[in-house]
């Protein structure tokens, strides 16, 4: 059985380290970048993530432009992506919706939370 | 044993009484434990790790407080709030997100004080954080 890859895209380092920890845990393979341009970069590579854990704050451009970006490239867009936010209000989680994303879940992380949110989306 | 922490606004002023324990919002213990699922390897790792980035995070907030760099503040201090938050660390997510929403607004009146009460705050966290990861 094929191994599920998850790509997380946070530079806080101790929410990234839970996140990754958490997948490992239930088996997912897990890359990591820790800014908008790493993660976009790893996003593009072959074979292609399954899903994309993504933070909406961070360095080298928002988690906004990233799922963008990630939504309007034919090898991308098709990778479901979760966004990880600190404060997102219902504007805000609207906007990255309407950009694609497959749920929006707020910090402090939840794991379970995130679990369920990554096996929907799948 | 009371302790004391200095109120919003007010530099280093010891004078709001707070029990110690969980409810004194420096470190929740058994909320960090529930998030990591009772692991408390995983949990002593995102103490280091946290430990490990505040070497370089606080000395980069207190550059751009100085400088009045509300971009840089309002950045730092929304990563801070998101790993504290993650700790169950209450007061520091409190402070940090006080900076972040006044560096966003550019109401800097109080920025002063406040970081000083957020240097505080690390502080009895770090300690907390130090003695969470020597038990471990």
């Amino acid at each position: 059985m094929a191994v599920t890859t998850v790509l997380v895209v946070d530079d806080d380092r101790v929410v990234s380290h839970l996140v990754t920890s958490v997948l490992r845990e239930k088996g997912y393979k897990v890359l990591t970048a820790f800014d908008a341009v790493q993660g976009l970069m790893q996003a593009k590579r072959q074979p292609p993530v399954d899903a994309i854990v993504l933070d909406i704050n961070m360095p080298g451009g928002s988690g906004e432009d990233t799922l963008k970006k990630i939504k309007m490239n034919s090898n991308t867009s098709n990778i479901p992506v979760i966004i990880l936010s600190g404060s997102i209000d219902a504007k805000g989680q609207e906007r990255v919706r309407v950009l694609g994303a497959d749920a929006v879940l707020s910090k402090p992380l939840v794991p379970a939370e995130l679990l369920s949110a990554i096996e929907a989306a799948l | 044993m009371k302790r004391s922490v200095p109120a919003l606004g007010q530099d280093a002023a010891p004078d709001v009484p707070v029990e110690p324990g969980a409810a004194d919002g420096v470190l929740d213990e058994g909320a960090l434990l529930t998030t990591v699922g009772g692991n408390r390897r995983l949990a002593t790792e995102l103490a280091e790790i946290f430990l490990r980035e505040l070497e370089s995070r606080m000395p980069e907030m207190a550059k751009a407080v100085v400088a009045r760099d509300n971009t840089r503040i309002q950045f730092l201090a929304h990563t801070l709030m998101g790993s504290a938050a993650s700790l169950s660390a209450t007061q520091v997510t409190g402070t940090a997100k006080k900076l972040e929403s006044m560096a966003l607004t550019g109401k800097l009146a109080k920025i002063d004080a406040v970081f000083a009460r957020l240097e505080h705050e690390i502080a009895r966290l770090g300690a907390r954080l130090t003695t969470f990861i020597r038990e471990g």
